[in-house]
């Protein structure tokens, strides 16, 4: 009797629509499995966070690689995760797939995004310090309840053991939770099954992807920047390039000079947040409106390249 | 005729004379706190001419001012007097004679239980006295020499740290200049007028001034750091010439074990000023070494001695120190631009280095080749160590390369192996 059974070997046409999203989940389970053993040696105190990361990246065999494939892979499934959302939208997924599996998989999005920023604190460098710094400030635009927002985030008034100590809560056990619960149902939901087929292709999937990560962490070594010093403000700190977009559209927004100071940061907001709103309620007007797939392509491309034009103005500025 | 109306009889002259009264009270009120408290001797000076107003001006702008320290608690009277502070009191010092200025300033500034809440030290008039200076006020009569007020002036007194004081760390050498520069005043007493001159040219001047950067000025003396404050000579020692000991500790603790220094106690040959100068102490190098200049080996030992060949191989030691030094350096901040890589390590092994090398340049004074051997040994290590490092960090990216390689070679097999395994099942 064969270990797998053969249906589950058969080549299958292969969808995109549903490979970019399995891409998805590889590169998440490397996450899982890097950050483990990143886990192995990590300290999340101030007084030895730097020491452990210069640590795993100096002196461990093979640290330098698991850190590397940690950071790349991050990167990886954001790029990945734009592309699944493309493809669905050029290939109108979202008419035949249940509307909870979109908005499972808005959610998700926003998961992975508070994933990269609190595991960004965690090596506890000037930059990690100085954009958790900014990102826990700008949670301030929020009207009402973004300054006990903050407080909460930061566990204070300021960046300190206990930010640490949540931060690290939330990336390595929160964050991931909640994840596999969304990622579960995402894809129950959609396919009714957990296991893919065409197990093969799969593999081959995964050939490339390790590929991919060996030589990016070998080309592009994981960087320590110097060690945090809250008394020493970087100039000019921006968050990661995936949040490079909304940066930008909060200083465009400022650009404004509208009414008050902070007109233009709450406008700002509330454009990205509903925005945010139309993404994740989208299935439920678009075959209302979107009749043509062209008009889905010419909304896809623009989109891309609305979201590509702001990343590079936030990165140039 | 309308003689009654109040208004008729203000013409174009009283209303200026009444602005002129209102402007002026009100100048005087903006002038100081203290100012506004009813007090005559200001008010009065303020109207006088030149120096006389100055004075009021200068006390106005002093730490004295600040603290609420008035004209009568130095210059005694009754500030309240309608006309002349000095007239209903019978304690009114005018201007104090020149000898009895140290004891005008003492009566509070010896004084501890006045001084302690302005946290002040009270032992200026005892060191004043034990000093030249006040040797030669107090007991010759000298009218000559400095007192309390030529060098912290006499109205326009400011704490030391203000960079308007004539006493702040970066102005004092011109303070002392003004008399001792004077050839006039310094004829009498054979004492040389050259010293500010020189200074600004010694390596402690030039740091001072801010000609070498990247050191701090602060931590160089100016005159008081080796000649003292108050009393003529810095605390701890007993001669000026041993003022050098007091920062270069290091120093003093290998020369007094040297054969210059154990020679130093029996009769008076080379102390710090015989081989550095005073004044004028040059950045000492191993230049030092070599010749026969003044300061320099030869001046004193003959070119074939044996103490003069000791000198010559101490100094090829510190030359490959240095020369070891620098060269991890550079391999340190190659590595970081080729590699781009975290370097905090290797900067923390370098400083250690640089401690090292500054114990080398202070065992030289022990003339002693075994004793800076010994120092330069372990800058020998440590650098060897920091190279053997960094060459290691090259070698590891070359080995990653090789492996990265090795593990592509062996992905694209599995791939080109499955792909073919998933064909097969096709058909």
């Amino acid at each position: 009797m064969p270990l797998i059974s053969r249906e589950y070997l058969n080549p299958e046409p292969i969808k995109w629509s549903a490979y970019s999203g399995w891409i998805n989940l590889y590169l998440f389970c490397i996450q899982g499995i890097s950050g483990a053993l990143l886990l192995l040696y990590y300290r999340p105190t101030i007084p030895q966070a730097y020491e452990s990361i210069q640590q795993i990246t100096n002196t461990l065999h093979y640290g330098w690689l698991i850190r590397g494939i940690h950071i790349w892979a991050m990167q990886l499934l954001i790029i990945f995760l734009l592309f699944h959302i493309i493809i669905l939208f050029i290939d109108q997924s979202y008419r035949s797939a249940p509307k909870i599996t979109w908005i499972l998989g808005g959610g998700m999005m926003t998961l992975i995004g508070l994933s990269g920023a609190t595991g960004n604190l965690l090596p506890w460098t000037q930059v990690s310090y100085w954009t958790t710094t900014f990102i826990t400030q700008m949670s301030t635009v929020i009207p009402f309840f973004g300054r006990h927002l903050k407080f909460l985030a930061r566990g204070g008034n300021e960046i300190s053991q206990l930010t640490l100590s949540r931060f690290f809560a939330f990336h390595i056990l929160i964050i991931p939770l909640l994840f596999l619960f969304f990622v579960g149902f995402h894809i129950f939901s959609a396919k009714k099954s957990l296991i893919p087929r065409d197990l093969l292709f799969h593999v081959l999937i995964l050939l490339i992807l390790s590929a991919a990560l060996f030589s990016l962490s070998t080309f592009f070594p994981p960087r320590i920047y110097p060690k945090a010093d809250p008394f020493n403000t970087v100039i000019n700190i921006k968050p990661e390039w995936y949040f490079l977009g909304s940066y930008e559209t909060f200083q465009l927004f400022n650009g404004f000079r509208l009414a008050g100071p902070r007109v233009g940061t709450i406008l700002a907001f509330f454009f990205q947040f509903g925005f945010y709103l139309l993404f994740l309620l989208f299935p439920f007007f678009a075959p209302l409106v979107l009749r043509d797939r062209r008009l889905n392509i010419t909304l896809a491309i623009s989109g891309t390249l609305i979201l590509l034009t702001l990343t590079l103005l936030g990165y140039c500025r | 005729m309308n003689e009654g109306n109040i208004f008729s009889r203000l013409d174009i002259k009283r209303i200026l004379f009444i602005f002129i009264i209102v402007g002026i009270s009100v100048c005087r009120t903006s002038l100081t706190q203290a100012a506004t408290i009813q007090n005559n001797c200001v008010n009065c000076h303020q109207g006088l001419q030149e120096n006389l107003a100055l004075y009021a001006q200068q006390w106005a702008d002093s730490v004295h001012a600040v603290f609420s320290v008035c004209c009568e608690d130095c210059h005694g009277g009754d500030p309240n007097s309608p006309y002349r502070p000095e007239i209903g009191k019978n304690d009114y010092i005018g201007v104090p004679v020149k000898r009895k200025i140290p004891y005008f300033c003492d009566r509070c500034h010896a004084n501890p239980r006045y001084m302690k809440k302005y946290n002040i030290r009270v032992d200026m008039e005892n060191q004043y006295k034990d000093s030249i200076h006040g040797q030669r006020l107090l007991k010759e009569g000298n009218m000559d020499v400095a007192d309390c007020v030529n060098c912290h002036g006499s109205h326009d007194i400011k704490i030391t740290d203000d960079l308007k004081s004539r006493v702040n760390h970066f102005f004092i050498a011109g303070t002392c200049a003004k008399c001792h520069a004077d050839n006039k005043l310094m004829r009498p007493y054979g004492v040389p007028t050259d010293q500010l001159v020189q200074y600004k040219k010694s390596y402690h001047g030039q740091i001072l001034y801010q000609k070498i950067k990247k050191k701090n000025p602060r931590f160089v003396p100016s005159c008081p750091g080796c000649h003292g404050i108050h009393g003529g000579k810095p605390s701890g020692v007993a001669r000026v010439a041993d003022a050098c000991y007091n920062c270069h500790l290091m120093t003093k603790r290998y020369f007094q074990e040297s054969v210059h220094g154990f020679v130093l106690n029996e009769n008076q040959p080379p102390r710090c000023i015989d081989c550095h100068g005073y004044h004028n102490i040059p950045l000492a190098d191993e230049e030092m070494f070599v010749g026969q200049d003044d300061f320099h080996c030869g001046a004193c030992h003959s070119l074939d001695s044996k103490e003069y060949q000791t000198g010559q191989t101490i100094r090829t030691l510190l030359i490959q120190a240095r020369a070891a030094a620098k060269k991890s350096q550079g391999k340190i901040s190659r590595v970081k631009k080729d590699l781009d890589i975290d370097i905090s390590g290797f900067d923390q092994k370098m400083s250690d280095v640089f401690d090292y090398l500054s114990e080398a340049k202070s065992a030289i004074h022990s003339q002693d080749i075994q004793t800076v051997q010994e120092i330069v040994k372990k800058i020998n290590k440590y650098t060897r160590s920091l190279n053997q490092q960094v060459d290691g960090r090259y070698r590891e990216m070359r080995q990653r390369k090789k492996w990265l390689v090795q593990m592509l070679l062996y992905i694209s097999f599995l791939f080109f192996f499955i792909a073919y395994q998933r064909s097969k099942l096709n058909k």
